[in-house]
């Protein structure tokens, strides 16, 4: 029974890929970037395998499932004080696979205030100069692996 | 979550899917504007002790966002995840909007004029038949300062009963009397400022990355920037993710913390690393003399007594290594500067003031405090427990303005401010937390007002306590936002608004008192408590036939009528808030810091010391003027394990835990999907070579039994615990899984405070893995 439910998510999966890897092919140009991101503001699989996915963390399939990230962002100081992924990407049904530079403001409103207002003083990200996970610029820290997560 | 789904993950197109649309193509997002919020308005954050300071965004009438304030000195503009999603909590659905009266296994709506009229009779019963005591108020560390200082001036000065008390008993009690004996007075000394020029840390008994996380940022921080000038000493039964800074570890048995912490001592002394200089001009040292009062001991008896903790003995009791107590103790002595702080590990302990007089301890003995930079700091667990409840009188055993009950020119002080004969106030202390719940279980208590808080889930052995609510014969009024496991046990409950939807104050734990404005309105018919406080006093003295509960509450209707009456019981006190008017308060992002005793005084970041203190009037740099010798005193306190350590029949220990997702039992996060997320159910961390042992893999459902009762949860086998111990979150309401039916309720025969702590269990695996729900309490409201 359980395979053959993975089995159709894996199908499912694949579809979805291939759906999005040549959208464009057949009758229309490759997607833009904004297209992109209101495409992927959906999280993969769901909603069609809600079950399985909210009987889940968000650490405990992403420390697998995107190893490299995870670990950037476990190591950074936003991982060791505790910014965890639903803060800034939200849950399933609010989720954001980018956030919006407002979800910076909760603990940066100076930065906000000062950089990106008034409107229209620039057009860039607050991760355009600091990249995700790491989110900084210059400094790198040496940071212990959490004993839980 | 199993094998197969991982491995399934792994190799299908899902995953590259996830890392293809990477987020390092720089996607333009369109242009940002601040119109997603009409005004930001200024406060605390209502949940920990740290007293973040945030603008609550409000849109429409309604809140919509959530930043920090950046001026702030607590938190500069930071904020944890809890705050972040703050917003949320105020426009539930469940949010309770009327008065609702118990009828059978329902409630149903009633008017305020209703409610209130039937409060007043059920107490005036209970007082005429049964005299003042028969009736309590239970407070709490999250209600505002101007709602606790009310409702326990009516019990005290109108009802005339000293049972009065709150939820800081399970928490803080053991740190005041920590503060209290060794320096006199309640408090740390220190601010968070002394972080960013703290060279050591020793964190005893705190998880602060998941339990004070903006407190954690500042030390993470300070300890990141300096990696190797800064020194971080994490002493914990538990390695947890605060540990993730520490250059030095200790794991030890639970409850044997007074022996690592005199061993420490003994290092210092032997090694010469004491300061001879402060400790002949600051310190006394004490014992317990066989009448039971302090007794002086000299330094050499002091000495001879810590050579019953040398760390070879400390290390048989405590199984710390020796070598790495000698390592904590050279760093915490010869740091330039240690900054120590705990929480619930040293103070939910049936020893929990002499865990806090030993830390003082060490603190006295190097010198490591009365300077910036270092200080013997007790972090706060909730956010007006120091303004509200230490503060304003809130314990059965103290008044208004760290005043004693049983100290008659204490009452006479207060009775003069109040305005009513001397003889009206209870001459000594009331029930404390555990007995006030048995007291409603056995009959003593026959009508209780429980105000912002959950005693029927937060009470240690809470069983027996949620059978005495059942009683036919008690009347229980329940003051609350949400539906919660008390709630649901309540004959009355009346809704309240959450914190910006009412104005006032709350007091953190660096002693400072910051101020809410009011940025909404609360849902349907919910009233402010002061309001119904005041009408229940007003109706009661009718009833009564006494003209005295209107005179004490009359002239005080508003929060800021409320403010400026208390202002007047801490004139001239260690805690003198006179020159905190509303006015100044309003316009400062982040409060004052009291002593503050006048309204152009700054207010006071480091007490005692001279020139900075405006107290410290003597001539000496330092001048712990708690005591009459104005010396700190260093307790030469016995060893004493917990009161239920592990044996045959129940052989390993239950401590209880918190994560960062979740504030307390979960009423206001429990709503907030982003959270429950992170956490909705509880689970229970075993030690790998445990789970080993009893044949308990990741994931299995494991029952967990005490003496008093059980619960099943899921393992997480995890290198976070020591061996022989088990770690459970305490924040679920499900009745399976709620970890207080387990815990202990033996207390600390000073301070009152139960042992959350430390309890002792038999485990066994009772199934594989099972998925579980979320359990958030409903009211069954026709």
């Amino acid at each position: 029974m359980m395979k053959k439910a993975w089995f159709a998510v894996a199908v499912l999966a694949v579809a979805a890929l291939a759906w999005v890897l040549l959208a464009g092919a057949h009758s229309s140009p490759p997607p833009t970037p904004a297209q992109q991101t209101v495409k992927a503001d959906q999280h993969p699989g769901y909603p069609e395998n809600k079950a399985e996915l909210e009987a889940t963390t968000c650490r405990e399939c992403h420390s697998q499932v995107t190893p490299e990230v995870y670990k950037e962002w476990s190591q950074s100081k936003h991982g060791v004080d505790n910014v965890r992924c639903f803060v800034c990407h939200g849950d399933f049904k609010t989720f954001k696979k980018t956030p919006s530079v407002e979800t910076c403001r909760g603990c940066h409103a100076d930065q906000f205030d000062n950089i990106r207002m008034p409107e229209g003083k620039t057009d860039k990200t607050c991760w355009s100069c600091h990249p995700a996970h790491g989110l900084t610029v210059h400094k790198t820290y040496k940071t212990r692996p959490s004993p839980l997560y | 979550m199993s094998v197969t789904r991982r491995d399934f993950l792994k190799t299908t197109a899902a995953a590259t899917v996830a890392s293809t649309l990477g987020v390092k193509l720089a996607i333009p997002t369109p242009a940002s504007a601040q119109n997603d919020v009409d005004k930001w308005v200024r406060g605390t954050c209502r949940y920990c002790g740290v007293g973040c300071r945030i603008y609550l965004g409000v849109k429409n009438g309604k809140a919509v966002a959530v930043k920090g304030v950046p001026e702030a000195k607590t938190n500069f503009g930071f904020i944890c995840m809890k705050a972040f999603l703050q917003y949320k909590i105020y426009h539930h659905p469940d949010r309770l909007k009327y008065p609702l009266l118990r009828k059978g296994n329902k409630f149903v709506r009633i008017s305020w004029d209703q409610a209130l009229d039937l409060m007043a009779e059920k107490f005036a019963d209970a007082i005429k038949k049964h005299g003042p005591d028969s009736v309590a108020y239970y407070g709490s560390g999250q209600a505002l300062t101007e709602e606790t200082y009310l409702a326990q001036k009516i019990f005290r000065a109108g009802i005339g009963t000293s049972n009065v008390d709150g939820n800081p008993r399970l928490c803080m009690a053991s740190a005041v009397g920590g503060y209290l004996t060794t320096f006199g007075a309640d408090e740390p000394s220190g601010s968070y400022s002394d972080i960013e020029h703290a060279t050591c840390f020793f964190l005893i008994g705190t998880n602060q990355s998941e339990a004070h996380p903006i407190i954690f940022r500042r030390v993470m921080t300070r300890k990141l920037d300096n990696p190797d000038k800064v020194k971080v000493i994490v002493a914990d039964p538990r390695i947890t993710p605060t540990s993730r800074i520490a250059d030095l570890h200790l794991q030890f048995l639970p409850g044997t913390d007074l022996a690592v912490m005199h061993a420490m001592a003994q290092v210092i002394i032997e090694e010469g690393l004491y300061n001879k200089d402060f400790v002949e001009k600051y310190v006394a040292f004490k014992t317990v003399g066989p009448d039971g009062k302090p007794k002086n001991m000299t330094f050499d008896e002091y000495k001879q007594f810590l050579q019953d903790f040398t760390p070879e003995k400390a290390e048989q009791i405590s199984k710390c290594p020796a070598d790495k107590i000698r390592q904590a103790a050279r760093w915490f002595a010869k740091s330039e500067n240690t900054f120590s702080m705990w929480t619930m590990g040293l103070n939910q302990r049936t020893r929990g003031v002499w865990a806090n007089n030993l830390v003082h301890n060490l603190h006295l003995l190097t010198g490591q405090i009365g300077k910036i930079g270092a200080d013997s700091f007790s972090l706060t667990g909730q956010p007006n427990a120091c303004g509200g409840v230490r503060e304003a009188g809130g314990l059965c055993h103290i008044l208004p303005g760290h005043r004693k009950v049983a100290n008659p020119k204490h009452r006479a002080e207060i009775a003069k401010i109040w305005n009513i004969p001397v003889e009206r106030m209870p001459k000594k202390p009331g029930y404390h937390t555990v007995e006030m719940f048995r007291a409603l279980g056995d009959g003593r208590v026959k009508a209780i007002i429980i105000l912002c808080t959950n005693p029927a889930q937060s009470l240690p052995n809470v069983g027996p306590v949620r059978e005495g609510f059942k009683r036919k014969d008690n009347f229980v009024v329940v003051f609350e936002a949400y539906p919660s496991r008390t709630a649901e046990l309540a004959d009355l409950v009346l809704p309240t608004p959450i914190l910006f939807e009412k104005e006032g104050m709350y007091g953190c734990s660096e002693h400072r008192s910051q101020y809410t404005f009011k940025a909404l309105d609360p849902p349907g018919e919910a009233k402010p408590e002061i309001w119904a406080l005041r009408e229940f006093s007003i109706r009661l003295g009718k009833k009564l036939n006494d003209p005295v509960f209107t005179q004490i509450v009359d002239h005080l209707k508003s929060t800021e009528d409320i403010w400026n009456e208390y202002r007047k019981c801490t004139k001239g006190r260690d805690m003198d808030l006179w020159g905190a008017t509303y006015e100044r308060l309003k316009k400062l992002p982040d409060g004052l810091q009291w002593p503050v005793p006048t309204v152009d005084h700054p207010g006071t970041s480091k007490r005692y010391v001279k020139g900075m203190d405006v107290l410290a009037t003597g001539p000496e740099a330092i001048q712990f003027y708690g005591h009459p010798d104005k010396r700190g005193w260093i307790w030469a306190r016995p060893y004493k394990g917990p009161a239920e350590p592990p044996d045959k029949e129940y052989p390993f220990y239950l401590t209880t835990i918190r994560v960062i997702e979740h504030w307390h039992t979960m009423t206001m996060t429990g709503r907030v999907p982003e959270l429950m997320r992170g956490f909705w159910h509880t689970y229970v961390e075993i030690n790998p070579k445990d789970a080993k042992k009893l044949g308990i893999s990741n994931g299995d459902m494991v029952e967990i039994v005490s003496r008093r009762g059980k619960v099943v949860v899921p393992a997480k086998v995890v290198e976070g615990p020591i061996e022989g111990v088990v770690a459970v979150p305490w924040h679920d309401q499900n009745m399976q899984r709620m970890i207080n039916f387990v815990t202990i309720d033996a207390f600390d025969p000073g301070s009152k405070q139960p042992e959350f702590k430390i309890c002792a269990v038999k485990i066994r695996k009772v199934s594989g893995p099972k998925r579980l729900k979320p359990t958030i309490v409903d009211l069954n409201i026709v």
